[in-house]
């Protein structure tokens, strides 16, 4: 039996229920990884779904690499990358990209930056020019960067419009006090105005570099891919300083509890401590979560929806991030409904699990979704070029893997001492409230937590997530 | 008399996926009250004949299948995408669901409560306030023009049997079933003609609707929930119909004015990128087009002092583009980045899955590669500009601006 073969066999322990992990494994081998010289690390991924190559490039330089008092400017530079660089003038990387039918975008997150192209597969080799020529250079003409920075402020003050967005930026920095993943990922208009060519040209010089960067090459790619990211990539300069290690997060003591006041409907977010995603936990944890939330036989989803009918939706999720985060759970209430009666009933759930694990039926349950869904979200070249270049830059190239044949093999048994670890609001947690304007429904106080069965529920369609990326947080241009 | 019932199968994708799609002709565009279509096409997933809702959430959930009944303003329906080991399945839960739905008076109460509860958390969305409003300026009294959630008054005019009724109507008016993964054509064909067998003969002709003659106000401005300073700009007019020969001329128009890759495109370059005046900005020609006229849209998100400069620049751009015209380059880029663009829609399973039950539902040929390759290539730089003269028109826009209170 091959290794591959036998780690697909320790992930199907129940008959070849869950045979589809295999797709993972699919997708791993055909990863071909190199370093250059100069320490830029290289994937090759054949995937020939499609006539398409996808180029992904990932620096280990996020909002947690951001210079005190210059806060938001990893996400400023994603943006001036766009804007002039040796070979290309402001704005001319999109109408190259719009003339050769291709696509191209970049995020940032708290740990990590990602620009990409996809093009027909006869011409994806121009992204590899885009690539290395920007990060060899930038202009950051003066102009451009004060007149970028105003779009910045008009992205920030879109952001603070969105009842999820706004909710979870106040979320997001009472869960991680002095960490950097309290912070937002656009940095604030203080921040944004205090930051110029320099800090920005600074940042570039000291993060931009091949030895801090993963390029994955996805699709169908063709012969001589590694001659031509060398002739593209060889000769530029590789070192980079190491990240410096952040302080770890401090826990809220407690249950912190907040409000603000916005529009018209009920919005609850809660949001407690998770280990990093390469903790033995993190996958047991993943489970717990869509035993709560994942399907419309969840217990949240029961008992806040379908059978409770206090809420639109509900959705429950997990961050996948490099130094401890968060979890989440989200829902809207529906009106009239005392958005109190929907607080309970959620820490009801969470603390019923807590106490009772799962049953092997819903842990059987939860993995299969787990399993669909992550075949379902890597079906295209593109999700395949970030999964592994997001392991590759941030964890290894076999994470994934080593994720997932976790999760597949986890018992009932095994949860409890998860459940009680990272089920408890009560020790440490942020629960907001973004309540209607003029309402008279009062927050929650800090009562005990109700003991209750699953009263009801089930939803149709979940609430509008909480911004792009949960509490992770990621900015896009 | 076109048929009843239509099966496209496709095999297609790596990926051990596949997507069902059941489409019956219908929607909210043939409703008798508002809210009426929703509710009939969520309730096909509140309890059939053999199962109530919680066997059919558990079961599915069970083979982690993804699966919603819906409506649309043109139909009600089933998706089920699936793990490709499960197509039997996934065939046999989307017949069940859409032909022998029990329509359920308790889930029915529920789901009323629900969609209103929706409806309100989408108006508090601002964007999604001012869009509303800028389509009941365009469409009404057409059905485009309100919410597919209707309203409390109109859901509660809606029961158990006027679902089942329009459910009736709907079987009668037809539809289409797609399959599209890593499947056995053969078998799923097979399989298919067992399930839907009694769906043969012709479909029933579908009743005229509101022509869309829009609000008389020409400039709207409207309430948003925000407490930042934001306006939300849409301003556009009717287009033509998902069939309309135009189509391919308007999706390089599209291209031009700012659908294209990134920031390209003569909206976004001039109001974002030139002039900083909003971080986004948007254009579509025929979005919303089906068996009715689609619409132009332009939109931007921007302070609320500067709402009236992007305005003034989206009307100056659009006339610029009507009176002159394009320049040669200018088009060809937007002609070749929509060829280069066409495989990116024919990656999944699920995709495949949409283009055939688009192609199939309205007649159109874009499931063929090879026939949107040759419509594109076989445009002339003047076609699309008597197109633009044809469906750009800067005197009748129509604008709604949403501001924070």
């Amino acid at each position: 039996m091959s290794k591959g073969a036998a780690r697909e066999a320790a992930a199907a322990p129940r008959s070849g229920e869950l045979r589809p992990a295999g797709e993972l494994r699919r997708i791993l081998d055909g990863a071909r990884v190199e370093r250059l010289a100069n320490g830029l690390l290289v994937a090759t991924l054949a995937a020939g779904q499609a006539p398409l190559v996808t180029t992904a490039l990932i620096y280990r330089a996020g909002t947690r690499d951001d210079e005190a008092g210059h806060g938001g400017t990893a996400h400023f530079l994603e943006h001036m990358m766009f804007k002039g660089s040796p070979r290309y003038g402001p704005g001319e990387i999109d109408l190259l990209t719009r003339a050769l039918g291709g696509s191209n975008n970049a995020f940032t997150s708290h740990d990590m930056t990602l620009y990409y192209f996809t093009f027909a597969a006869d011409r994806w080799q121009q992204a590899l020019e885009i690539e290395s020529d920007r990060m060899a250079g930038l202009t950051l003409d003066a102009e451009a960067v004060r007149h970028e920075r105003q779009v910045i402020l008009e992205e920030i003050a879109m952001y603070e419009g969105e009842p999820w967005d706004a909710l979870e930026q106040r979320v997001s920095a009472a869960a991680f006090p002095g960490h950097p993943y309290g912070r937002p990922v656009l940095g604030t208009r203080e921040q944004l105005l205090a930051t110029g060519a320099e800090a920005l040209a600074a940042f570039h010089q000291r993060l931009y570099r091949p030895a801090n960067a993963v390029l994955v090459v996805a699709g169908d790619v063709g012969g001589g891919v590694t001659e031509q990211v060398e002739a593209a990539f060889g000769g530029l300069d590789g070192e980079a300083p190491r990240r410096a290690p952040s302080p770890p997060p401090a826990a809220p003591n407690g249950l912190v509890r907040l409000e603000r006041r916005a529009g018209e409907v009920a919005r609850m977010l809660l949001s407690l401590p998770a280990p990093a995603a390469t903790a033995d936990d993190h996958p047991l944890l993943r489970l717990l979560v869509a035993v709560l939330g994942a399907g419309r036989s969840s217990r949240l989803h029961r008992a806040l929806v379908d059978e409770g009918q206090l809420c639109v939706g509900v959705s429950a999720d997990l961050n996948e991030s490099v130094d401890p985060g968060g979890w989440t759970v989200a829902f809207e209430v529906i009106p009239g409904i005392e958005p109190r009666r929907a607080e309970e009933t959620a820490l009801a759930e969470i603390e019923r699990l807590r106490r009772q694990p799962p049953s092997a039926e819903e842990v059987a349950r939860a993995q299969k979704i787990v399993l669909a869904d992550w075949i379902f979200d890597h079906e295209r070249v593109y999700q395949q070029a970030f999964l592994v270049g997001t392991a590759l830059a941030l964890f290894d190239v076999e994470h994934p893997w080593r994720y997932l044949d976790r999760l597949l093999s986890v018992r009932a048994d095994d949860l409890a001492a998860a459940a009680e670890r990272y089920l408890s609001p009560e020790r440490a947690g942020v629960l907001g409230w973004s309540l209607p304007v003029g309402s008279s429904s009062e927050p929650s106080p800090p009562a005990p937590l109700p003991e209750g069965e699953g009263s009801s529920r089930s939803g149709i369609e979940p609430p509008s997530p909480p911004g792009k990326g949960g509490l992770g947080g990621e900015g896009s241009r | 008399m076109a048929a009843r019932f239509t099966t496209r199968v496709k095999r297609v994708g790596e990926a051990p996926i596949v997507a069902v799609r059941l489409w019956l002709r219908g929607g909210a565009r043939l409703e008798d009250v508002p809210g009426q279509a929703l509710l009939t096409g969520r309730l096909l997933a509140e309890g059939t004949r053999r199962r109530d809702w919680r066997e059919i959430a558990r079961e599915s959930d069970d083979r982690g299948m993804l699966l919603q009944s819906l409506a649309t303003y043109e139909s009600i329906g089933v998706t089920v995408d699936a793990l490709a080991e499960d197509w039997r399945l996934a065939l046999d839960w989307a017949a069940e669901l859409a032909l022998e739905p029990s329509f359920p008076e308790d889930r029915l109460d529920w789901l009323r409560r629900q969609a209103l509860g929706e409806l309100e958390s989408l108006l508090d969305q601002p964007e999604v306030r001012a869009g509303r409003a800028f389509l009941e300026q365009l469409y009404t009294p057409h059905p485009y023009g309100r919410a597919l959630q209707g309203d409390a008054e109109s859901l509660g005019a809606v029961d158990a049997d006027a679902c089942a009724g329009l459910h009736r109507r709907a079987l009668e008016w037809g539809g289409l079933l797609v399959v599209a993964g890593r499947i056995d054509e053969a078998a799923v064909e097979s399989r298919a003609a067992e399930l839907f067998g009694s769906l043969a003969g012709s479909a029933a002709e579908l009743p005229p609707v509101d022509a869309p003659r829009g609000l008389a106000e020409a400039h709207r401005e409207v309430e948003i929930p925000d407490d930042a300073d934001q306006a939300h700009l849409y301003a556009g007019h009717l287009t033509v119909p998902r069939r309309h020969p135009d189509t391919v001329a308007l999706a390089v128009l599209a291209v031009v004015l700012g659908a294209g890759a990134g920031m390209s495109g003569r909206l976004p370059e001039r109001i974002r990128e030139r002039e900083g005046l909003a971080y986004h900005v948007d254009a579509a020609t025929y979005v919303g087009a089906g068996l009715d006229a689609g619409r132009l849209v332009t939109y931007a998100a921007t302070s609320t002092d500067t709402a009236e400069a992007a305005e003034r620049a989206i009307r100056e751009e659009l006339t610029r583009l009507v009176d002159d015209g394009l320049d040669q380059a200018e088009f060809e880029e937007a002609r070749s980045y929509l060829i280069g663009r066409d495989p990116f829609r024919r990656e999944t399973a699920r995709q495949w899955a949409d283009i055939l039950a688009e192609a199939e539902f309205y007649g159109l040929e874009t499931d063929r590669p090879e026939w949107v390759t040759e419509r594109l290539g076989a445009l002339e730089r003047a076609d699309v500009e008597a197109a633009a003269r044809r469906w750009i028109r800067p005197s009748e826009l129509r604008v709604t601006v949403g501001r924070p209170r």
